[in-house]
């Protein structure tokens, strides 16, 4: 389900919003560019797991790091409208580097052990196949654990304090610098995660994936409400749920344009979204 | 009083400078272990300036800031805390979207050693906390933020307990309790600075006291001293001399 997928993205930028107080507009394109490397160590190893999984989530979490030397002068100033820029800017290179230095800018294919190994549980008429189910698993035992992290550890409580009140972390002597760097590895761990699961579900990836990730990510978090973690969750399934039917009821074209249109309307009746803005 | 022992905490000759304006011209302060202290004076006259000058959330231009012996002029905050000076600041600075014990813990984040027995003392002290202990912390009233503010660096066990205007925007009934508590902390044996505007009830409380007019010390002196100062009375306690 891609659901999931933008469950994932969208909580993991709303998260590095509230955090480190910027949209990462490049985080679609950090997520299809880790999948890109994941190919390429799965094809250089012989289709190894052991490989290609921990290289794409090492490889999402340095892409994602690079960015916080990179805005941290803007963040300082609370430049968010120029850290989504850059950001913008950054996804556009990494959609450069996809279609120019990969399988000669085709899109690239996973099967085998990525793709669940082509099993399925069938109910009837109704087949639901391996990677499906793991991609739901997955998903939801990353945001499972990611919770833990924020509301049951001394780091992820001192996090949420600094995404809530920077001015109060800073005079209770939080660490507000290591936290912020902490919240660009923990963003890029998820982004590895999701290119991982991304790769599962969809079973290839392609240069202008990345920038539709971003896109539907962002439409997802201002449709929930910027900032907002649990509404990211409802928010993403929901468009999950949206494109599917509409692909199933309307003509396949028309997906992007339905889904995104209802996301636009929302967002007019209801600017800050459904469940309101946290950042 | 300053004898033979070193200060807890000396402040000597501090300028602080928001951009071009000068903050802070030169201020001189001593707190002695044990000793509560406080600064009064008018609005902007440099009080808070002062308290985050020590805390270092505002670098000090010039002049030398030292806590225990030991310089922290130029020091994080983060090392200065750790090192036991903790602030309750102005506003009550509540981490309004968790509860009142995640925002103590909070309070307690540097400590490694256990802090169950601190937090019995909190609640002992402020049962309206133990009551609230999981409502979020925006929920609670003005004064129930205080005392969480409080309790919150009282949790930090530090060796300074620094205050910044605690009774602004409290009822007065509030803010004879909030007087209570804090002389309370004072006889407990903490260590207290506190900035307030209101000027009576800090020399009713305190030990010695610092007046600030616009970024210096105008005066300074034990309380009982400066209630009797005509000039003091006139400006800040509503007095005839």
């Amino acid at each position: 389900m891609t659901g999931s997928i933008y469950v994932l993205a969208a909580v993991a930028a709303n998260f590095l919003l509230v955090v480190a107080g910027f949209i990462e507009f490049a985080h679609g394109e950090v997520v299809v560019l880790a999948m890109y490397l994941a190919w390429m160590a799965l094809g250089l190893s012989g289709g190894s797991l052991l490989v290609g999984l921990p290289l794409a989530i090492i490889a999402a979490i340095a892409l994602t790091l690079i960015l916080e030397p990179l805005t941290r002068r803007l963040r300082q100033n609370r430049a968010a409208i120029e850290c989504l820029i850059l950001t913008v800017a950054f996804g556009l290179i990494l959609t450069e580097v996809m279609s120019h230095f990969f399988n000669h800018g085709m899109p690239v294919r996973f099967t085998g052990a990525m793709r669940g190994g082509g099993l399925s549980l069938n109910f009837g008429l109704i087949s639901i196949s391996a990677a499906n189910i793991y991609v739901v698993l997955g998903c939801l035992l990353v945001l499972f654990l990611f919770t833990s992290f924020l509301y049951r550890t001394k780091q992820g409580k001192a996090m949420r304090a600094v995404a809530m009140n920077m001015e109060t972390a800073r005079i209770l002597g939080l660490p507000v610098a290591r936290a912020t760097v902490l919240s660009f590895v923990i963003t890029g761990l998820l982004a590895g995660v999701t290119a991982i699961l991304f790769a599962m579900a969809l079973g290839f990836a392609s240069a202008p994936l990345g920038g539709v990730l971003s896109f539907k990510m962002l439409a997802v978090m201002l449709f929930a409400g910027l900032g907002h973690l649990a509404g990211a969750v409802v928010c993403g399934l929901l468009l999950g749920v949206i494109e599917s039917l509409t692909t199933g009821y309307f003509i396949g074209a028309w997906t992007d344009a339905v889904s995104l249109g209802i996301v636009m309307f929302t967002i007019m009746l209801r600017p800050k979204g459904l469940f309101g803005s946290r950042a | 009083m300053a004898g033979n022992e070193t200060p807890l905490l000396a402040v000597d000759q501090v300028h602080v400078f928001y951009g071009r304006i000068e903050a802070l011209k030169g201020v001189s302060l001593e707190v002695d272990r044990g000793e509560f202290v406080t600064l009064i004076g008018a609005n902007g006259s440099g009080k808070s300036t002062t308290l985050k000058a020590i805390l270092g959330l505002q670098p000090a231009s010039r002049g030398s800031i030292s806590f225990l012996g030991r310089e922290i002029t130029r020091t994080a905050v983060e090392s200065i805390v750790t090192r036991g000076i903790a602030l309750v600041p102005e506003g009550r600075g509540s981490l309004a979207g968790m509860n009142v014990a995640e925002n103590l813990e909070l309070g307690a984040y540097h400590r490694r050693d256990d802090t169950g027995p601190d937090l019995e003392k909190v609640f002992q002290r402020f049962p309206v906390l133990a009551q609230k202990q999981h409502q979020l912390a925006g929920s609670l009233s003005g004064g129930e933020q205080q005392m969480l503010a409080i309790a919150r660096a009282m949790m930090a066990a530090p060796k300074l307990l620094m205050m910044d205007e605690p009774s602004l925007g409290l009822a007065p009934i509030v803010v004879g309790n909030l007087f209570k508590t804090i002389t309370g902390l004072r006889d407990e044996g903490f260590t207290i600075l506190l900035a307030e505007q209101n000027a009576a009830k800090a020399l009713q409380s305190a030990d010695r006291g610092y007046v600030f007019e616009t970024g210096r010390i105008a005066l300074e002196g034990r309380v009982e001293d400066l209630r009797s100062d005509p000039n003091v009375r006139r400006a800040y306690l509503g007095g005839q001399a």
